[in-house]
């Protein structure tokens, strides 16, 4: 889902790399780094930055953005920019946590399975092809309706999903690492499998992991703002930008496009700059777009 | 001078493998291809001197020394290293063996993790066999970095791999695979990726280190002139069989087998006035994976008979230390 | 004293990297004669590929010629757009490769490759054509019964030659040939060699041979340019240069190298490493590595001078 928004910065990088005096790819860095710092501060320094408290109602239903409510309120009254401040709280717990764990469990078995081989390594990969074959937003659907509510099981079923992305990665490392002069010589050292993991092959394949880690998170959002969307994400009154996005989007025809329009703002924003994080981060670690 | 012991034997070695071959050719075809990269290789390295394993690419000699190396299983034969035979050894068994033998490669860029430094990648192999460790590996280590002049310690002790050149790169696996003090040194094409104005530092280091440490080396190489150079003993190899064994002088002197003559006749010479009288062979050579029947080199052979076509020629010793292998002599 | 066919002057590449503007060409002045055959020696990084490179107007990207000429029969390439070089491409100047997996297409069929391209250049019968590409095939050494083989059944050796079928079949003026045995084994490496200089006297051709290995440009060229760190700094016959080696670069060089003719022969090695083409030294680039530098050599750099008629060196020591 995150993959539109990574062709954009792409074609942006693209841009600027035929006129920019530093690399472009310390232009996409630099806009991503500002924009998840920015949300970052937000989530951080909430009880300050909001004015009021985002759960209850505070003002007349449906006011439009004014000097009092600066994006206005929403349909029980509450103020949609606090709600938007607080909303970044949990998406970030949820995005963090789901990326946490998906890469607790995709990068040891992409790890043992590259290195290993074998039947083992047949049967994970058949195991992750699967899983990776099912649409993303479905998968967690399912999941989220099993698990229910909450935000350690909300994050739980957005992370299932990236599972087998960080597995095929990690093990795609990890094969090219295997036959690499540097492990043989290893071996030809005397050390054993545990050091050649850990020494040898670990450090030259973590290098990709915060690039997926950043894709990840963004995709996570999306995600996450999907599932509330439908209904089955966290329960009212959290504040939640895809919840807000789905009450909001039910009074746009009437004209209130103010709830919608800031929640969906802010998840397309967020996942731009995770997005363009992980992409600049990618290109300062692996430059292609230069000799 | 005495006749040292023999420090290897190899008899009989063979390594042959399979060909990859697509799901298709897999149902149809009735038996499998292999690759013969190594067949059928026998020779003994004495110790404290240079053997040379020279050939072109493809011939079988990296394979011959990966196999010494205990880096890959053989097919079949004999590995017998210091009276022990070492051919079927795995694990636990094999460790101390990896503390007499230690491998230097071609490619300084791709032999060092590029995510370690310098001096932990050459203190590592100390800490691995439970020699040292912390201080003293660390003062082992620098020491080892002066030695091969890879001065000022402090700093190449902290450098990781991109920040050498080329030949530093060499030093450093060369240090890293010295500091064990080990017997035996497989040495695979340590210099063809380095500039000629380096080489000859890299050679010298490497026979310094033989006279300090008392190493003996296996030399693998494709550049004859840089085997005369360093070698005691060369053995030149062809599509997986060893053709000619001779000391240096000799195999100059008295190149036996045709494809010996043809190869020194080849060597390009920094002499532009070198009348050289350039041995041609027909055709190229062939795929190891269906050599030709009886001696390999037959096709190509100037001399080839009838017999070379069907039958393989026996190794024989036709002087002191000098062996052939061709019907023509004897 | 007829014309030169190529002459280059002044000829500066640079590499606009990320880390800094890489000098690989550092104001190079060459001629080359008709008929003659140059080489063009030096280690990794010297420049010499990418001289070749620059000649045709080949440099990748991010490199650009950034100033000097090079005045091939009258017209100077750098000046010439686009299109007006692809036509003098292949035609009038042809280019030998080090790899002849990556340089022929893998799936057309040998003979057809030959033909296609004397029919881009022009040539419309097809029979001619095909006569034509057997004709030049025998030449390298590859009977007509290859004609229809696609280049991975082929030999590495046996590709090389197709290669330079492909750069001779338009009858080109120039070849320029970049390391063509380099991935080839020694005796393979012999036959080639040997098959190049044959033509060089069948065709008239005038070549320039880059290599890493001075004895193989020994062997092929009349004359030889010695570059180190983006520039020529020695200059002049073979013979001479073997007989007499000026540059204290050269004559490293020549003492660095095994020489199976020699019965003891000490090796010597040439101390520091080449410099980075980023910031290369001040003065003369090889003073770090010279066992004769001055003063005068760390801050001046040497002017090209002409010792003997035809005899140029890059070095204070000679003026």
């Amino acid at each position: 889902m995150a993959r539109f928004e990574l062709t954009i910065s792409r074609h942006i990088a693209r841009f600027f790399a035929r006129r920019a005096k530093w690399g472009a790819e310390h232009y996409i860095t630099a806009t991503g780094a500002i924009l998840v710092s920015t949300i970052i501060i937000m989530a951080i320094f909430a009880p300050w930055i909001a004015p009021y408290d985002p759960i209850r109602p505070v003002g007349d239903p449906l006011t439009p953005p004014c000097r009092e409510y600066i994006f206005g309120t929403d349909s029980i009254g509450r103020d949609v920019f606090s709600r938007i401040v607080y909303g970044s709280r949990i998406a970030l717990q949820i995005m963090i946590l789901a990326a946490m764990m998906s890469l607790a469990v995709g990068l040891p078995l992409g790890l043992i399975s590259g290195y290993v081989g074998g039947p083992l390594d047949r049967a994970l990969s058949l195991i992750m092809d699967s899983l990776y074959a099912f649409p993303g937003l479905i998968l967690a659907i399912a999941i989220a309706y099993a698990l229910g509510p909450g935000v350690i099981n909300i994050s739980a079923s957005i992370a299932v999903i990236y599972i087998p992305t960080y597995f095929r990665m990690i093990r795609a490392e990890v094969l090219s690492v295997r036959e690499s002069l540097y492990v043989e010589a290893a071996k030809g050292l005397g050390a054993d499998t545990k050091t050649i993991l850990f020494k040898y092959v670990l450090p030259n394949v973590l290098p990709s992991v915060p690039v997926v880690f950043s894709l990840n998170a963004a995709d996570a959002i999306l995600t996450e703002a999907g599932l509330s969307f439908l209904g089955l994400g966290l329960p009212a009154p959290t504040p939640d930008w895809g919840f807000d996005l789905r009450s909001g989007y039910l009074y746009m025809p009437a004209g209130y496009w103010w709830i919608a329009t800031f929640s969906g703002l802010m998840i397309v924003l967020s996942t731009l700059g995770f997005s363009l994080l992980g992409e600049g981060i990618n290109e300062i670690l692996n430059p292609r777009l230069e000799r | 001078m005495s006749v040292s012991e023999v420090i290897l034997e190899v008899k009989d070695l063979r390594k042959y493998f399979p060909v990859q071959r697509s799901f298709l050719e897999r149902l149809l075809a009735r038996r499998l291809d292999y690759v013969r990269a190594v067949d059928g290789v026998s020779f003994s390295v004495r110790r404290g001197g240079v053997f040379t394993l020279a050939g072109e690419t493809g011939c079988g000699k990296t394979t011959t020394g990966r196999l010494v190396a205990r880096l890959i299983e053989p097919t079949s034969g004999k590995i017998v290293f210091e009276g022990r035979e070492i051919t079927h050894l795995k694990g636990k068994e094999l460790k101390p063996i990896r503390r007499k033998i230690q491998m230097i490669f071609q490619d300084p860029y791709a032999s060092l993790n590029p995510r370690m430094r310098i001096g932990d990648a050459i203190g590592h192999p100390l800490e691995i066999h439970g020699i040292a460790t912390g201080k003293e590996k660390e003062e082992l280590t620098k020491e080892m970095l002066k030695r091969v002049g890879l001065t000022p310690v402090e700093k190449f002790y902290k450098a990781y791999p991109h920040q050498l050149s080329g030949g530093e790169r060499q030093r450093a696996v060369i240090a890293r695979a010295m500091i064990l003090k080990p017997d035996f040194v497989i040495a695979d094409e340590p210099v063809s990726m380095i500039d000629v104005s380096l080489r000859a530092r890299i050679l010298e280091l490497m026979m310094e280190l033989k006279e300090e440490l008392g190493v003996t080396y296996l030399f693998i190489t494709h550049d004859l002139a840089v085997a005369k150079y360093v070698s005691d003993v060369i053995a030149i190899m062809y599509l997986g069989k060893l053709v000619e064994i001779a000391p240096t002088g000799e195999l100059f002197s008295d190149p036996t087998h045709p494809y010996t003559q043809a190869l020194l006749s080849a060597i390009p010479v920094p002499n532009p006035r070198a009348k050289r009288a350039r041995i041609a062979l027909r055709g190229e050579v062939p795929s190891p994976i269906n050599p030709p029947p009886g001696c390999r080199f037959h096709p190509r052979c100037p001399f080839a008979t009838d017999k070379c076509k069907v039958e393989e020629p026996e190794m024989i010793e036709i002087g002191r230390g000098h062996y052939v292998a061709c019907h023509l002599i004897g | 004293m007829s014309a030169p066919l190529l002459d280059i002057r002044g000829l500066k590449v640079y590499y606009f990297a990320r880390r800094g503007t890489v000098r690989a060409v550092d104001n190079v002045s060459l001629k080359l004669t008709k008929g003659e055959s140059l080489g063009l020696v030096g280690e990794s990084g010297c420049g010499k590929s990418t001289l070749g490179l620059a000649i045709l107007r080949l440099v990748p990207e991010p490199g650009r010629i950034v100033a000097g000429s090079v005045i091939f029969d009258g017209l100077d390439l750098t000046k010439l757009s686009e299109e007006d070089m692809r036509r003098i491409r292949g035609s009038r100047i042809a280019m030998v490769f080090q790899d002849p997996m990556t340089s022929l297409n893998p799936l057309m069929k040998i003979g057809e490759q030959l033909t296609e391209t004397l029919m881009v250049h022009g040539e419309a019968d097809k029979e001619v054509a095909k006569e034509k590409a057997i004709s030049i095939l025998s030449d390298v050494g590859i009977g007509p019964e290859r004609f229809n083989d696609y280049p991975h059944q082929l030999s590495g050796g046996m590709r090389q030659r197709v290669m330079i079928a492909m750069a001779l079949i338009l009858k080109p003026d120039l070849v320029i040939a970049d390391e063509p045995t380099t991935a080839l084994d020694v005796v393979t490496q012999a036959q080639i060699i040997d098959l190049m200089k044959d033509l060089k006297e069948k065709y008239k051709m005038s070549l320039i041979f880059i290599s890493h290995d001075i004895s193989l440009v020994s062997e092929v060229a009349d004359r030889m340019a010695v570059m180190y760190a983006g520039q020529v700094v020695e200059l002049g016959d073979v013979l001479s240069i073997f007989d007499e080696p000026l540059h204290p670069y050269t004559k490293a060089l020549l003492e660095a190298i095994p020489n199976i003719e020699l019965a003891d022969q000490k090796l010597v090695y040439i101390p520091g490493s080449p410099p980075d083409l980023v910031s290369p030294p001040p003065g003369c680039r090889f003073h770090p590595r010279c066992p004769f530098a001055t003063d005068k050599c760390k801050v001046e750099e040497p002017e090209m001078i002409e010792v003997r008629p035809g005899r140029w060196v890059k070095c204070f020591r000679y003026g």
